[in-house]
């Protein structure tokens, strides 16, 4: 498609969709990151309960994966 | 060691002991706590979180953040309602606008509120302060910066104050234990819970330990195996039989030298 045959409206929801997408993806890397830095913290003291954050962190990530591809599908 | 010092009283109980054990922030005695870098000798003492007031900005916050599209709805509703007489909200821009799009935006919102909440949560559960029958262990967790962990002897630390400062610390009941050490560094404890016990369990341990310690390097192994018999004899340690004991027990050992010196003719100075 040419960027020149798009009216104003269109390429707003392209922009939007794409930045919308971006910052989808970075927040998701986010997560993941976190996740993984208290995955790292094995043995810091044993009475820490890790499991239920590291899960409700790959929960979250797999939602944000869903978001992303929900952003993907949104009409034009 | 931490049933010993269970044992003789050495720590007293924090005040609302179990109610701040539930909140996280005070753990006395642990059982079967281990860390990473834990000595054989080695047991846990207190296990300290910053006071949970610490958490309720983020708190706050996310609540304002989770009702934020309700606010922004209303007062641009009311504002087009009063003054553009629904020009705003009838307009073409507005309702060419797939609803499926704010669907997607509040998603968004909302996945960031999460991820903000889990993010503070994360910070406060795994900053720790571990104090152990030997050292400070203090766990600086920070998700963007990394980990700081300090790990400072018990006999090392020299002075002990506590700062409570401000009307919310006052009312609220938190400060910071500051300490320094024989290296000159200064370490703190932010927003501490129950800045007295803790100043007061810290020095009382403190002063344990380095008894112990100039007690066994005078008197030797023995001195240490007698004192240990008499302790577990012992209901309630007293700091003047203790001493009385090393004492003896340091008589005992000059008898024995001055009784070997003169087995092999060796002259006292």
């Amino acid at each position: 498609m040419n960027i020149e045959q798009l009216d104003g409206g269109k390429l707003i929801v392209i922009i939007f969709k794409f930045a919308f997408a971006f910052f989808c993806l970075l927040h998701l890397l986010f997560v993941l990151y976190v996740v993984r830095q208290v995955i790292n913290l094995d043995n810091l003291l044993s009475t820490l309960r890790r499991s239920p954050i590291i899960i409700f962190g790959f929960i979250h990530a797999i939602i944000l994966i869903i978001i992303l591809i929900f952003i993907c599908i949104l009409p034009q | 060691m931490a049933e010993k010092l269970k044992k003789h009283c050495i720590i007293k109980d924090p005040k609302n002991k179990w109610l701040y054990w539930f909140l996280g922030m005070i753990n006395i005695y642990p059982e079967n706590a281990k860390f990473a870098t834990q000595n054989v000798d080695e047991e846990i003492v207190i296990i300290l979180r910053k006071h949970i007031s610490k958490n309720f900005s983020w708190v706050i916050t996310s609540i304002f953040l989770f009702l934020l599209p309700i606010i922004v709805v209303g007062i641009f509703g009311l504002y087009d309602h009063n003054v553009n007489g629904d020009a705003l909200l009838n307009s073409d821009f507005i309702k060419n606008i797939n609803p499926s799009y704010y669907f997607g935006v509040l998603l968004f919102l909302y996945s960031f509120i999460v991820t903000y909440i889990y993010f503070n949560f994360i910070h406060w559960y795994f900053d720790l302060f571990i104090i152990t029958n030997e050292r400070y262990i203090s766990i600086d967790f920070n998700i963007l910066k990394g980990r700081m962990i300090t790990d400072i002897p018990l006999t090392d630390i020299i002075d002990i104050s506590e700062k409570v400062f401000g009307f919310f610390p006052t009312i609220i009941g938190y400060g910071d234990i500051e300490f320094k050490t024989t290296s000159e560094k200064i370490s703190i404890i932010e927003k501490a819970p129950q800045t007295v016990w803790i100043r007061d369990a810290l020095s009382d341990l403190i002063r344990y330990i380095r008894r112990i310690k100039v007690i066994k390097s005078k008197g030797g192994d023995q001195a240490g195996i007698i004192i240990n018999r008499a302790r577990e004899n012992e209901s309630h340690i007293n700091k003047e039989k203790m001493t009385a004991l090393a004492g003896e027990v340091m008589a005992e050992q000059r008898k024995n030298n001055v009784r070997n010196n003169k087995k092999n003719n060796i002259l006292e100075p």
